[in-house]
């Protein structure tokens, strides 16, 4: 069966070689042809990571990005990324009108598990388009049952893999691969399962690893940035396993360019470096 | 104040009553459901969201307080506060954006939210009666006293 010619091989090791590129834009092209991407989350105290997430969406090329978080998070993200469309919600009520303009959404970053955080997610459940779901959301989605939509991501980190298994952290290190590919099956959903050595699983049995990346960049706000690529490369018409691939090794490489410059990597630093990769490798125009 | 009480023998009665109540309704309002677990509360909460004409699945919101359904023109909110810490976290959740612009609200648990909730236009209360169920409902206000005059007949 050709869904399982994969299953057994070693992973592939992500290189610009083997990823997919993005389209050219033609001349005439206009925002709505790129996507639109929410990103949810950010609770008190957390407001930063859902920024960073929508200001990787916007430099990756999403047509048009939302922001929803809470209202007093709104005015620091207007001044941080003013092309941003920025919500303030309290309630999932509020979430809902503008779920149904969206043709991605990342959520997960900043939520938080307390009531605010858990009754957003659980309007975005209900929603049809493909989602990544990264931290917060992961957390809360290892203690419910709910599907996530066709064509979504999950980005979990190993201790966030380990409770949505069910397992210890240990158990998943000891064989990722097969933490990643049990996640995939869990979850009906493409898994980056991150760490040293992040691994991008696939439904079709697809595995790929990234070998790239530095010790600077241990430190917060990194995974924020990949859900928001991750995000824009959806938008763009990408499929969740190539788009996948394609931010987790942009983000890599970014995070060994900018780790060269020594400690101290901000998240936000590795944005402009990624922008700049992505043109690289698959040029706007010709 | 005209309470009304009605026997329900089964599930499939729960679920065709919740449906009644969706008709009765129209998808506006705010209903307390009060009874202890395994009466049947989110039974009669599926029987109504589906009866608004939801058709996909009806999940128990016990985890995530609350479910948010989109059905044509109509918004629902079913709501679980079992899991609750403390009342004031629903401040915490914008609960009153959720009852600005007249959705059909189901609340279960309603006493976990005490202080921090509007009165309801009816109070369902469930009970075991026999193999099968008891539901009181004590309606608040004229909307609720409508509804339970529209049902009153079929119930006797």
């Amino acid at each position: 069966m050709p869904q399982t010619k994969h299953l057994l091989a070693d992973p592939q090791a992500l290189s610009a070689d083997n990823l997919a590129p993005l389209p050219r834009r033609a001349p005439s092209a206009h925002k709505g042809q790129f996507g639109h991407v929410l990103l949810v989350g950010g609770d008190r105290g957390f407001g930063g990571s859902i920024t960073l997430s929508a200001q990787a969406a916007l430099r990756c090329g999403a047509g048009l990005v939302s922001l929803a978080t809470r209202p007093e998070h709104v005015p620091a993200a207007l001044v941080r990324v003013p092309e941003v469309m920025a919500l303030g919600v309290s309630s999932a009520n509020q979430l809902m009108g503008v779920l149904a303009h969206a043709s991605v959404v990342v959520v997960g970053p900043g939520l938080g598990q307390a009531p605010w955080g858990r009754s957003l997610l659980s309007a975005a459940a209900q929603a049809k388009m493909p989602q990544v779901w990264d931290a917060d959301a992961l957390n809360l989605l290892s203690n419910a049952v709910i599907m996530l939509a066709p064509g979504s991501v999950i980005t979990p980190h190993p201790g966030e893999a380990a409770r949505l298994l069910g397992i210890s952290t240990g158990q998943v290190q000891a064989d990722r691969p097969a933490a990643a590919r049990a996640l995939v099956k869990k979850y009906s959903v493409v898994c980056v399962l991150k760490g040293a050595g992040s691994l991008v699983a696939g439904l079709n049995g697809e595995l790929a690893i990234c070998s790239h990346g530095h010790p600077a960049m241990a430190t917060a706000g990194l995974g924020d940035v990949l859900a928001g690529v991750i995000g824009a490369l959806l938008a763009q018409g990408m499929g969740a396993y190539e788009a996948a691939c394609l931010a987790v090794w942009l983000h890599a490489r970014a995070g060994e360019q900018q780790g060269q410059l020594g400690r101290g990597l901000a998240a936000s630093d590795l944005i402009p470096a990624i922008r700049q990769l992505l043109e690289e490798h698959a040029p706007c125009t010709k | 104040m005209h309470e009304i009480t009605l026997q329900l023998a089964d599930e499939e009665a729960m679920t065709a009553f919740g449906a009644r109540l969706a008709t009765v309704t129209q998808g506006h309002g705010l209903i307390f459901l009060d009874g202890d677990l395994g009466m049947g509360k989110t039974t009669l909460s599926r029987g109504l969201i589906r009866g608004l004409g939801h058709t996909g699945s009806v999940k128990s919101p016990t985890f995530t307080l609350v479910e948010p359904y989109e059905i044509g023109d109509i918004r629902a909110f079913h709501f679980d506060l079992y899991r609750l810490v403390d009342p004031e976290e629903l401040e915490y959740m914008g609960i009153r954006d959720y009852f600005d612009e007249d959705a059909l609200c189901l609340i279960e648990w309603p006493d976990k939210g005490a202080g921090f909730l509007p009165k309801p236009d009816l109070t369902i209360t469930i009970r075991p009666h026999n193999t099968g169920r008891l539901l009181t409902l004590t309606p608040q206000g004229s909307r609720g006293e409508s509804w339970c005059a529209a049902l009153a007949p079929e119930y006797k």
